[in-house]
């Protein structure tokens, strides 16, 4: 019986790992997830975009042209990082798998989730006019599976508050999108 | 062996590898990403060429004109040192690294505060190497759950190191304090061949966080 299924059933463990093992090797390998969080939900809304002397974090972010220059930056700074860029191989694909967000998808998805935080006119989930028809997802749709760990997201959210810095954004308003970045974090570490 | 069984071997293991490319197919998409995870799952990883076409790409977006006057990360030469010179780091100064994506990436945990020439050690330190020729391109650490007056020391101590290799920050962005929730302290170098960023940020319920990063800038 064994000795029957033996050549199958070899091939089919090279082939497990060779699917999986391509990228990593070393000492031990890279982590992978355990299951999924308990909280789901999108992160639409919740601020009034931070109203502060009669302008809104909006218009100091110099609305969805100023945000999708922050995005930009965000990700540029995100990407140099060697640990958050792996999380993103597949989207650096061309094409990426079926599915699977282009990095100009997400970026997309993150204007509109931004802006709308911000108290702009942008619907979060939705279908942003330049995501050529992807469908941005609730936060948690968006990030099962993929592992993240809240040591991860500590270091993304690091990253992306010293962008909005180096950008001339205000305390108070990194404060502003801080909170709408870690209102998200059950929804997204598992 | 007789023909049908050589044929029942074949069709055998025909079938298996079907099932086997659909099922792994499957598990890489979206759908199947949770299983996926659930049984151990393929590491999110990149390849070593999909991180490096990934470095070139932005540090082609975010690079300056100048060419920097010095090239060290924290006492690490970028585009000089190799794995050798790393891993004969590690072993001096008794550090754990772990080498991923074919020994490209070296992830180091709870390095002290003399193997990085600072006042404070890093929980974390990642290096990457640039596969073709296995040099040095980029450095960064993490410190996590720092006090204010932590926090605060660890950033003056690498802005002062910074202006004494490198000068002026090309951009530095201070706080009076860093005690507000997500107070941040930024620091930015872009040189044509090197990219630098510091920042330290207080995220609420987990202390300051403290970020270095070196990232050479050649193509
Ligand atoms: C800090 C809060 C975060 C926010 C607000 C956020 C937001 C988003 C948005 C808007 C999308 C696109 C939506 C969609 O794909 O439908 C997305 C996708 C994605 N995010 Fe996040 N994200 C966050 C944290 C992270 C972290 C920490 C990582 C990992 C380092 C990460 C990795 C990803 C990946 C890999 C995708 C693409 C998923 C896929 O290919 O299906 N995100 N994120």
């Amino acid at each position: 019986m064994l000795r029957r299924f033996g050549a199958p059933v070899a091939l089919a463990g090279i082939l497990v790992l060779a699917a999986c093992s391509s990228t990593s090797s070393g000492t031990t390998s890279s982590s992978g997830g355990s299951s999924s969080s308990s909280s789901g939900g999108s992160s639409s809304g919740g601020t009034d975009g931070g109203s502060d002397g009669g302008t809104t974090l909006y218009t100091r972010l110099g609305g969805n042209t100023g945000i999708k220059g922050a995005v930009d930056a965000i990700v540029a700074d995100e990407v140099k990082d060697p640990t958050i860029a792996a999380f993103f191989g597949d989207n650096v694909k061309s094409p990426p798998p079926a599915g699977t967000p282009t990095v100009d998808q997400i970026k997309a998805c993150l204007v509109n989730q931004l802006g709308n935080a911000a108290g702009g006119p942008e619907k979060y989930p939705g279908t942003p006019a330049d995501s050529a028809g992807f469908q941005c997802r609730d936060m948690k749709t968006a990030h099962t599976g993929l592992g993240i760990s809240s040591d991860i997201f500590d270091k993304f959210v690091t990253i992306a508050a010293g962008t909005l810095k180096r950008l001339g954004v205000a305390d108070a308003d990194i404060a502003t999108i801080g909170g709408v970045l870690n209102g998200t974090k059950t929804s997204i570490v598992e | 062996m007789t023909k049908p069984r050589i044929t029942r071997i074949v069709a055998a293991t025909a079938a298996t590898l079907a099932l086997l490319v659909g099922a792994i197919g499957l598990l890489h998409t979206p759908l199947g990403k949770p299983w996926l995870m659930k049984i151990g799952g393929c590491p999110i990883d990149e390849s070593p060429a999909s991180a490096e076409k990934s470095r070139v790409k932005t540090v082609r977006v975010e690079r300056g004109t100048e060419v920097a006057p010095a090239h060290a990360a924290l006492g690490f030469q970028l585009e000089t040192l190799d794995r050798e010179g790393v891993r004969a780091w590690a072993s001096d100064n008794s550090v754990q690294c772990t080498e991923k994506r074919e020994a490209t990436f070296f992830a180091c945990k709870h390095v002290s505060a003399a193997a990085l020439h600072r006042s404070t050690g890093a929980d974390e330190v990642d290096f990457t190497f640039r596969p073709g020729d296995r040099k040095l391109v980029s450095v960064t650490t993490y410190r996590f759950g720092l006090s204010v007056a932590e926090a605060r020391s660890g950033f003056d101590t690498a802005t002062v190191s910074l202006a004494r290799d490198l000068g002026e920050a090309h951009t530095r962005r201070d706080t009076e304090s860093l005690a507000a929730p997500y107070a941040t302290a930024s620091l930015a170098y872009r040189y044509r061949d090197l990219l630098v960023d510091v920042t330290a940020t207080n995220l609420p319920g987990k202390g300051v966080g403290l970020m270095e990063s070196y990232v050479s800038a050649v193509d």
